[in-house]
């Protein structure tokens, strides 16, 4: 028997989404109107700004969502509403694979996804002794969290150095939820806050993530409708090893998700209820808001050259001395002056 | 090959390694560190107030049957001043309660412990038999968690208990914790990590959890050195559960990380609500039994009435703002 898609009610719904069957066309309306309404909500698009574009891990979810821009910016025949219209500029960290990366490949498949809808590209590099420092951390899921916030740092200091006020990146809706419960079981519950909101200040830079109502089965169905699922060199999580807390918690997620499609959202509805909080600091290792003001650390990342003291979260500064402490200290230096020191203004003020 | 040496004496030779830590340790160490800890436990959260009853619920599990040994132990060596009752639940479950009870007879005698035995059947009319065979295993746990609840309140009441001290370890708040973010249930995700909780709550009797940062691995060794008298056989209703899913999961992150159950509970600490969303609830007594309630009835003839007509049980979903197993 042949369905009606439920929102033209003209064409054949071939797609079964939550709310009902869709039709190709319809069902990337509805995708796009979903990022648009978080853009806008959240200011994060403004007309005429210049916005950078997180494609870490290069994978499905980054190819959508440069698509979706693409489509934001141009006028289509059912669009009634003036489009969008801001500059964007795709920046990707090469990660090698030690650091669970994708390496050459990784940046090359993003760098023609970019060029595919002309928008500019920017490599970012990390530092050589950031690269060893991270490789030397023996914790699987520290150098995994510590992967993660240095991606974040330098991406963060790049879209800084572009002018730009905005960085998106394409954590969805299932991402956020295996990252709620994977912070929850790493002990850093008190990031989850900051991590499930739509946009997340980080000084002058805001984070923000236009997929966050879109699960990750959503997206890679916009990908596939869109052709651009080629350009996906990485699975769609982040490429943690099988015997990590992180892989953990996404085959827990995703097999509860098979049960009970409603997994995710729950989980994301139940941790933006959690309250922000506002006076913790950043980690300048971790690169996540759960440092409390008057905390004493045991060890702390100095900025380079200078005495400020900058705390780590209790994480990152609970770590064994003969295994990874000296280069969780070294990651923080390298992030410390350029992250840390901008987004606590209120650090040099309470001391 | 020499014999391994234990790390904290360096005396004895080591026969076991510590769940919680890795460390390979003598028997002596496993419980001086096993209770020492409990102590820490009971110190840093207060648990407890010299001069008070202290009502342990006792099923005649590992856990209880752990928790009824350190604390008369604890009590005595650290002089806490407590006087102990055990008060023990019958769900009228045939080849499982009435096996565990009689352990819990076993304990009482061992121990030299009042015990105070309350029944389903007494309280409600009910065993948890008559309630699966109307209602099959779909939502049993549900009427077991509520009327057990209510039942060992009523138990330390009739022995004039000041404070409830039940066996939940590590391994069950980390449970609980996963399991209340994929039922969407905020309120209990906020207060699940407390080792005290109720202590603010209308005329409801505090519950603590001395067992708050124990391993259920190192309570089963402990058991085990300590040749404890306990029963040792899971609930026949609950491998329906939903906390199944969750059990599964922090048994695979344990394997990957020991340290990864204490890490749950501490995210769990950090978990803060926003004044503007909480609404604090005003208690008062069911009209029926005259427990403790926010709503005309509570929770257990809520269920009660449900068993008694031939209506499907909504659990109360009309009546309280509490969401279902399936978060919707």
């Amino acid at each position: 028997m042949e369905r009606k898609c439920g929102k033209c009610k003209t064409e054949e719904g071939t797609i079964w989404a939550t709310d009902g069957a869709r039709c190709e066309d319809c069902f990337c309306v509805v995708t796009m109107h979903s990022v648009k309404v978080i853009l806008s909500r959240n200011r994060l698009a403004m007309f005429k700004s210049r916005i950078c574009v997180s494609s870490n891990p290069p994978s499905t979810s980054s190819a959508a969502l440069a698509s979706i821009l693409d489509e934001c910016l141009k006028p289509g025949p059912k669009r009634k509403a003036s489009r969008m219209s801001f500059e964007v500029i795709v920046l990707h960290v090469q990660l090698p694979t030690e650091l669970f990366g994708s390496g050459e490949k990784g940046k090359e498949s993003m760098e023609a996804l970019a060029k595919l809808y002309g928008f500019e590209f920017q490599d970012v590099q990390l530092k050589e002794s950031v690269v060893t420092s991270l490789k030397s951390i023996r914790d699987l899921d520290d150098r995994i969290d510590l992967v993660q916030g240095a991606v974040r740092s330098s991406l963060i200091e790049k879209t800084k150095a572009m002018n730009c006020s905005t960085l998106l990146v394409c954590a969805n809706a299932t991402n956020l939820a295996v990252d709620v419960i994977a912070k929850t079981v790493k002990g850093r519950g008190g990031a989850i806050p900051d991590e499930v909101s739509p946009a997340m200040e980080y000084g002058s830079v805001r984070i923000g993530r236009p997929f966050m109502e879109l699960s990750a089965r959503h997206v890679t169905r916009y990908a596939r409708l869109r052709r651009v699922e080629k350009y996906a060199v990485s699975t769609e999580f982040f490429s943690s090893p099988d015997s990590s807390l992180s892989q953990i918690a996404e085959n827990f997620v995703l097999q509860l998700q098979e049960m009970q499609p409603s997994t995710s959202t729950t989980v994301l509805r139940t941790a933006a209820k959690l309250r922000k909080n506002e006076a913790a600091l950043l980690c300048p290792a971790c690169a996540s808001r759960d440092v409390l003001i008057g905390r004493e650390a045991d060890r702390s990342g100095k900025s380079q050259g200078s005495e400020d003291m900058h705390p780590l979260c209790e994480v990152c500064s609970d770590k064994d001395m003969n295994t990874s402490s000296e280069n969780v200290v070294e990651v923080a230096q390298a992030f410390c002056r350029a992250t840390v020191k901008e987004f606590a203004p209120d650090a040099e003020e309470q001391e | 090959m020499a014999p391994k040496l234990c790390v904290l004496c360096a005396a004895s030779r080591a026969c076991l390694r510590r769940p919680k830590t890795s460390e390979a340790i003598c028997k002596e160490c496993f419980y001086s560190a096993f209770e020492d800890e409990i102590h820490e436990t009971i110190v840093n959260e207060n648990l407890f107030k010299p001069g008070e009853k202290i009502a342990v619920g006792a099923s005649g599990g590992k856990d209880s049957t752990v928790l009824v040994h350190v604390l008369k132990l604890l009590n005595e060596r650290y002089e806490y001043g407590l006087d102990l009752f055990l008060v023990s639940v019958d769900e009228g479950i045939k080849g499982y309660r009435d096996d565990s009870l009689d352990a819990v007879k076993r304990n009482q005698q061992e121990y030299e412990l009042p015990l105070k035995i309350v029944s389903y059947s007494e309280l409600y009319g009910w065993t948890m038999d008559q309630i699966v065979e109307k209602i099959g295993k779909k939502s049993n746990c549900t009427y077991c968690g509520v009327f057990r609840r209510q039942a060992l309140d009523r138990g330390a009441e009739y022995v004039g208990a000041d404070k409830i001290a039940t066996g939940h370890n590590a391994d069950d708040i980390a449970e609980t914790v996963i399991m209340n973010f994929l039922r969407g249930d905020f309120p209990r995700l906020i207060r699940c990590s407390e080792a005290i909780t109720g202590d603010s709550v209308g005329d409801s009797l505090p519950r603590v959890k001395p067992f708050k940062y124990t391993y259920e691995k190192e309570i089963v060794l402990y058991a085990h050195y300590k040749s404890l008298d306990y029963f040792a056989t899971e609930c026949i209703y609950s491998p329906e559960a939903f906390r199944g899913h969750a059990r599964q999961f922090i048994k695979d992150i344990e394997v990957a990380r020991a340290r990864s159950i204490v890490d749950t509970i501490r995210s769990a600490e950090k978990f803060r609500t926003d004044p503007r969303t909480s609404s604090e609830q005003t208690l008062g007594a069911c009209v029926n039994c005259g427990y403790m309630t926010s709503q005309k009835l509570c929770k257990a003839c809520l269920l009660k009435q449900s068993l008694e007509s031939d209506q499907k049980p909504d659990q109360g979903a009309s009546q309280t703002k509490e969401r279902g197993y399936h978060g919707r």
